[in-house]
């Protein structure tokens, strides 16, 4: 079952998805219903994967962190391109997202 | 530093430089056993600062880390700035090789001839 | 004044082998360096970290296999982790016309005693995955390999601490003290040091120091710059060359693929501030999808340079100066000094020991350059 970790409310912002268009991105293969125009970092998240890998140094995880293209922690594979920053694209229809994993 | 402990590990083991995976321990013993005395120096000891941010990430901290170990000036020199400034895949640095005219090719080294006897002497 | 039975003048690969190997044979040693092992832009501190035996002038092979066996041994030496391998090393081409070259150069160096052999199509491509397709032939050494210049570097210097060895950093050597024709003291910026011997082996900054006693050291300096990629699970355990394009290739065990190939920068030997040159970027990177095209779409994260120095016949300077007795040379090895650095330390240890100079290190001596040393 994946995770619906989306924010329902908020005291500010509008969070309503109400009119917002669905896209659909696949993970790992998996297929992942998201929003039009989300940060990929943001749409991984809301699905459960905050987690998008391992350091193979330390073997600690690492996820979106800065959140701004500073710090790489949120990288990910998308349409075969690796090492890409998933905070600072939006998801496209078709989007092909892969968890990098390796060890050394 | 010394209130934060949601890992329930020991101090040392706090994560530093996320890129490589260099904890407060290896840098601490970068500075009192290895003698390392600014950024570049505990950069070069234990990693911390060579992964994909190349530092922007874990530089503050080295430097803090520093001042607390009691070396100083931490502060006046910073992680020494190279090129490229963000990662840049390799096929698209050679993209641009053409439209340069310098150099014509490497230094003549031994390596590059490779295969001929005109460096035996 | 105290007396050190010899100053070691440079903390690179040579000399901190050297200072170690020195005091482990009992010597009092003193090393100095104008700055120290961690702070950038010299020659071993920039270097790409291959220690290879192929592709050196036949005169260094004997040296290359002689160090290659002190590098099998050398972590357990140093107690220390280098990240040495030795998977080997394979120079290929693709050009008609280099393989008969490339032949005749493993026959010289087989016949010289050194484990390598040519490696042909299927072959070549089965025990290098990932190699160009276009590649034909391959010069494959098994004992060649790589290490960490940063880490061996350090390993040697604590071990020679440990061993005795003196360390003062920030102490630029300037000359020498002689009085009828042999050396006393070794002139710092921290003052005279009295020695019996000193060895001088200050990279680039040789030429300066011994100028200063006379002696003329042909050396020129260049810049070379380096690249290292993002981190990539384990595809390349050897290293890799390629016949006439600017190239050696390797993975590092973390992971990144370290890119040299002698393509220059630009450097500053007073300050040792270098910069880069875009077009040996771009050069570099040209080569490199050439050779192994998986990296294409790997990020370079970093390039840097160091500055080496290079003899006008790209041999080092070795050995005792005629006519000065007691001043040795260790200096000048053009870009391919890291994996004999420690065999260099080792002969020298013995030369000062014994008093012969090794067969090995003969070819090396300054006496090749026909000069007139004769001192006032």
């Amino acid at each position: 079952m994946i995770p619906d970790l989306r924010l329902k409310s908020h005291p500010v912002l509008d969070v309503s998805t109400v009119g917002r268009r669905h896209v659909t991105i696949a993970v790992d293969g998996r297929p992942l219903d998201v929003f039009e125009g989300e940060i990929l970092a943001a749409a991984l998240w809301a699905n459960g994967y905050i987690s998008l890998g391992q350091n193979p140094s330390s073997g600690s995880h690492h996820g979106m962190y800065c959140g701004i293209g500073h710090c790489y922690e949120c990288r990910v594979t998308v349409d075969g391109e690796e090492d890409v920053r998933s905070c600072l694209i939006r998801v496209q229809e078709g989007m092909q997202v892969h968890i990098q994993k390796f060890e050394i | 530093m010394k209130s934060f402990d949601v890992t329930n590990k020991p101090e040392n083991e706090l994560i530093i430089c996320r890129c490589e995976g260099v904890n407060l321990g290896q840098i601490q013993s970068a500075i009192k056993l290895s003698g390392a005395q600014t950024v570049n120096q505990v950069k070069k000891l234990t990693r911390a600062g060579m992964g994909l941010c190349q530092g922007r990430t874990c530089a503050k901290a080295v430097e803090s880390i520093l001042d607390t170990e009691g070396q100083s000036p931490s502060g006046t020199e910073p992680y020494q700035a190279r090129p490229p400034v963000r990662g840049v895949a390799v096929a698209v640095l050679a993209n641009g090789a053409d439209q340069f005219d310098e150099p014509a090719g490497p230094v003549s080294v031994a390596m590059t001839r490779g295969a001929d006897d005109d460096s035996a002497k | 004044m105290k007396t050190a039975d010899v100053i070691v003048i440079g903390a690179g690969i040579v000399g901190s082998s050297t200072a170690y190997y020195l005091a482990k044979a009992g010597l009092k040693v003193t090393l100095v360096d104008s700055r120290s092992p961690v702070t950038g832009g010299s020659a071993t501190q920039a270097c790409a970290g291959g220690v290879r035996q192929q592709g050196r002038v036949p005169v260094e092979i004997p040296l290359g296999i002689f160090s290659i066996k002190l590098w099998t041994d050398l972590e357990a030496e140093l107690d220390e982790n280098l990240e040495y391998r030795q998977d080997g090393m394979t120079v290929v081409t693709d050009d008609e016309q280099q393989i008969a070259r490339l032949s005749d150069r493993v026959k010289r160096e087989q016949a010289l005693g050194l484990d390598i052999r040519l490696v042909h199509n299927s072959e070549l491509h089965g025990l290098i995955p990932g190699l160009s397709p276009q590649m034909r032939v391959g010069s494959y050494c098994p004992t060649d390999g790589h290490a960490n210049p940063m880490r061996t570097v350090n390993a040697f210097v604590v071990a020679a601490q440990r061993r005795g060895v003196r360390l003062k950093w920030n102490c630029a050597a300037k000359g020498f003290v002689v009085e009828n024709n042999r050396l006393i003291a070794v002139k710092t910026v921290a003052g005279e040091l009295a020695c019996r011997y000193a060895i001088l082996a200050a990279g680039y900054w040789s030429q300066a120091i011994a100028a200063a006693a006379g002696i003329n050291l042909p050396f020129q300096a260049h810049a070379l710059q380096m690249m290292v990629t993002a981190r990539r699970p384990p595809q390349l355990d050897q290293v890799l060359g390629w016949v006439s394009n600017g190239i050696s290739l390797k993975q590092m065990p973390s992971g990144g693929f370290v890119i040299g190939g002698g393509w220059p920068g630009r450097g500053n030997t007073q300050t040792y501030q270098t910069r880069l040159l875009p077009g040996s970027l771009a050069k570099s990177a040209r080569t490199t999808v050439g050779l192994f095209p998986s990296l294409a779409g790997i990020p370079v994260l970093r390039a840097w340079a160091g500055i080496e120095a290079f003899c006008e016949d790209e041999m080092q300077v070795v050995g005792s100066v005629p006519g000065l007795d007691g001043l040795i040379m260790a200096a000048g090895f053009s870009g391919h000094g890291f994996a004999v650095g420690p065999g260099v330390g080792s002969l020298l240890a013995q030369y000062l020991t014994t008093g012969e100079l090794s067969a090995m290190l003969a070819p090396f001596t300054i006496e090749r350059f026909g000069n007139d040393f004769s001192f006032p």
